[in-house]
């Protein structure tokens, strides 16, 4: 409950929120590149539809 | 020695004697106190599991311990402690109606009983019961539970009252549950196993008054570490705000209008407390029109004689940005606003903190607000004092109180904030602010000589670390032109940080994160510091006792492997034999496996066909990750499975699609090299899809490597494929299940896998 007073959101000066941002970030680059040597960028699929 | 014996079946006739010394009317009152207090110690430290076969006979010494004809009160706390650590494992005796009957009844007079201890013990039970057997409440609600946590909370007994409101605080939180499982179950379209019975919304007209009365209650002197019933009050508030949403604004509005400008500053605060605390849940529409009217009042209490109310102010106000911004944001009010804001910011500690959390917000919407797409926006409403802001938000953090409260790292965030969501109008800012960064790091790394304490070490490095954070945010914002005049700067600073910070993981993992960044920034650039950096990434590929380390180094190489292509080769004999080395070392912490595995298919993708020398070897580490089985009752192992297979899928694609090559109209013969593999594979996809406990992720993932094999073996061994691919219905389901997904990149990821598979079908 003590955490719940006045509490705000955490955002990059914590540490581990840094981190899980960073990871998330870091796994978008790798899914951005695996679809770019697919040579079909998301929204091709989309227009495709 | 109990909860040493009892799980291996030894000591068979504890509980039992125990127990007698409670019941047998011989048993003196001291013995009757010492063995309930022996039964609550064993039940709380105790797996329920052991206990569950002596449930009966413990409820039955720990009910005649605190039933009204005991006449110790010592029995009776004792007694009542016993029940409080017993709940957990009564669940049998919770089912039957006489035993529940019992139970509730004897709990519910011990919270009448006068002694103070034994009232807040009992209704800590009843605060219990109510979320561990909800479902059964419904007969004690109104005739009981009702009026006696109302009356607690109306106790002028801060013990008391603090677990009345506790009570309800716990109702609304096993209601909100209820209402997600509501949710869930429409839109799976079965009945939800339990259903609420809104007793927060039945009771919101009684509590909101005792409740805002309790808000009042305020210390002279708060110790900030505290616990008291004005706290708790502010707790409960919001969470019955964000349950019962718009019911709760007619009951509390008139409580904020009416005080918000009472003499005594108690009231004051209480009423912003109060406003602070019902921004989240009720409709924005309603909220928006009631912000509005009290943000000239929120404005002007910033600056209120009582620090207290300041710091309550700009809490809300911190809630405003974030969840209203849309009244902050407002011409009328942005510009007042945002001077006060600036002003706070040399206000106490306490009261800067929340600016500067506010700030974080209000950046963040305001770039929202303006936003046009994948391009920065031009401008945005706060451009013209962009500027001050950044510059009063970076003397912030050089306040010399700036330990206090998180101060500095709240500044500090909200500079990342600003850099971070800036338009382009304001570049000019971000270009100098990254300059005052880098002169920061480089006055910082200066003092390192100077250390002395423990304690200046750890200031030292949270501000390494803070530092790292910023230069992040603004690499990411610098444009390419600009960016070839600081990055060999950047990258000697961080060298520097590396060496210097041997003995702290933090520093290391924010400073490897940032050179994640510059590779991505600099992308082939990046060839030029490869040699000077290849040690500190060695050493964070070693670095197993702090993993989170481990974890960022393997994220570099596949950040440098996506910037520099084929040209990370000649390192790549001496990365990959510390990956395969931590993949079979059991000390390795087991979070770092799969982001080696994931690293696998970059460094394929980077090297292409040279990746065939590690082919042999690579591929049986992902025989053997993809085949691992974990404990399914435990939920981070399913996680991690997840997170495992997910890794594996990743490693394939990357190797598939870089033995391909990258000539579009050719396919390289590497390809060939995987064909042995292709049945494991499919039938490892086989396996993600018969398991029901898969993750989104896997889905889209393994629909992305299904649509690679296609493109990859389609002409040389298209018949095959697709006679294999259609032998398993279970990957027909997968796709089926990604197409309807809600998340766009599985949902895409599914539709091309499937056009794939289609066209190896047709041709």
């Amino acid at each position: 409950r003590f955490d719940q007073y006045k509490q705000k959101t955490a955002k990059s000066s914590d540490q581990n929120v840094r981190r899980e941002k960073f990871l998330a970030k870091q796994k978008e680059r790798r899914f951005n590149y695996q679809s770019h040597v697919r040579c079909l960028a998301l929204d091709e699929w989309d227009s495709e539809e | 020695i109990a909860c040493a014996e009892l799980p291996l079946g030894q000591w068979q006739d504890l509980i039992n004697k125990l127990v007698q010394n409670v019941t047998s009317p011989e048993s003196t009152e001291h013995l009757k106190e010492a063995a309930l207090e022996a039964i609550g110690y064993i039940c709380s430290d105790m797996e329920p599991e052991h206990l569950v076969c002596h449930s009966n006979e413990i409820l039955t010494a720990i009910v005649q311990g605190m039933h009204k004809d005991e006449q110790s009160n010592h029995v009776k706390l004792a007694a009542a402690n016993a029940m409080l650590n017993t709940l957990e494992f009564t669940k049998e005796n919770f089912e039957s109606e006489t035993e529940r009957n019992f139970i509730m009844q004897v709990t519910c007079e011990a919270t009448q009983v006068e002694d103070t201890k034994i009232q807040v013990v009992a209704l800590q039970c009843m605060v219990k019961i109510m979320s561990l057997y909800y479902k059964y409440m419904e007969t004690y609600m109104g005739p009981a539970l009702f009026a006696i946590t109302v009356g607690a909370m109306k106790s002028s007994q801060d013990e008391v009252c603090l677990q009345g409101i506790e009570f309800w605080s716990s109702v609304c939180e096993e209601e909100m549950d209820l209402s997600i499982e509501l949710n869930e179950a429409a839109e799976a379209g079965r009945p939800p196993e339990n259903i609420s019975k809104f007793y927060a919304k039945g009771a919101l007209q009684y509590l909101i008054p005792i409740l805002t009365s309790i808000l009042a209650r305020q210390e002279e002197l708060d110790d900030e570490d505290d616990w008291n019933p004005s706290k708790a009050a502010g707790v409960c508030l919001m969470l019955l705000t964000t349950l019962c949403e718009d019911d709760v604004l007619p009951l509390v509005v008139p409580f904020v209008t009416e005080h918000i400008t009472n003499t005594d500053w108690r009231f004051r605060d209480a009423a912003v407390m109060a406003f602070g605390s019902i921004l989240e849940g009720p409709s924005t529409e309603k909220l928006t029109s009631i912000v509005e009217q009290g943000m000239p009042m929120f404005i002007s209490l910033l600056k209120d004689e009582s620090v207290v109310v300041r710091d309550t102010t700009a809490w809300a106000v911190g809630r405003i940005c974030e969840l209203i911004p849309e009244a902050a944001l407002k011409e009328t009010f942005l510009m007042p606003l945002l001077a006060a804001m600036t002003e706070s910011l040399t206000a106490e500690p306490r009261v800067a903190t929340n600016i500067c959390w506010a700030f974080s917000s209000l950046a963040e919407s305001a770039y929202d607000v303006a936003d046009v797409g994948d391009e920065d926006p031009e401008t945005y409403c706060m451009s013209q004092v962009y500027e001050k802001v950044v510059e009063k938000l970076l003397q912030t953090t050089d306040r010399s109180d700036g330990h206090q409260n998180n101060l500095r790292s709240a500044a500090y965030e909200a500079v990342m904030e600003m850099i971070k969501n800036s338009p382009k109008d304001c570049y000019e800012t971000v270009l100098k602010t990254t300059g005052v960064i880098m002169e920061r790091i480089h006055a910082l790394l200066q003092m390192e000589s100077h250390i002395q304490s423990t304690s200046d070490r750890s200031h030292y490095n949270d501000l390494q670390s803070l530092l790292c954070a910023t230069l992040q945010s603004v690499l990411r914002k610098v444009k390419e032109e600009h960016i070839a005049d600081i990055a060999d700067n950047v990258m000697a600073s961080l060298l520097q940080m590396l060496k210097s910070s041997t003995g702290s993981g933090g520093v290391q993992e924010d400073a490897l994160m940032a050179v994640g960044t510059l590779t991505e920034v600099v992308k082939d650039g990046f060839m030029k510091y490869a040699d000077a950096f290849k040690e500190f990434l060695i050493a964070g590929l070693k670095n197993k006792a702090e993993y989170q380390v481990c974890i960022a180094a393997v994220g570099v190489v596949g950040d440098i492997c996506r910037a520099v292509g084929r040209q990370v080769l000649p390192y790549c004999d001496e990365i990959m034999t510390e990956l395969l080395t931590n993949l079979s070392d059991a000390s390795v912490h087991r979070s770092v496996k799969p982001h080696i595995l994931s690293v696998f298919g970059d460094i394929a993708l980077a090297v292409g066909g040279k990746f065939s020398k590690y082919l042999d070897i690579v591929m049986q580490t992902l025989q053997q990750a993809a085949s691992a089985h974990v404990d399914k009752t435990d939920y981070d192992m399913v996680d991690y499975l997840n997170e495992l297979r997910e890794s594996c899928l990743e490693a394939y694609t990357g190797i598939i699609q870089g033995l391909k090559g990258d000539n579009e109209k050719e396919i390289s013969e590497d390809v060939a090299l995987v064909n042995d593999h292709i049945v494991f594979i499919l039938s490892f996809i086989e396996s993600i899809a018969k398991d029901e406990d898969h993750s989104e992720g896997t889905v889209a993932a393994a629909s992305g490597l299904l649509g690679d094999l296609c493109v990859a073996f389609g002409p040389s061994a298209g018949a095959n494929l697709s006679k294999l691919i259609q032998s398993k219905t279970a990957i027909d389901d997968l796709l089926t299940e990604g197409r309807r997904s809600k998340t766009s990149k599985t949902k895409s990821l599914a539709i091309w896998g499937t056009k794939e598979i289609r066209k190896l079908n047709r041709e």
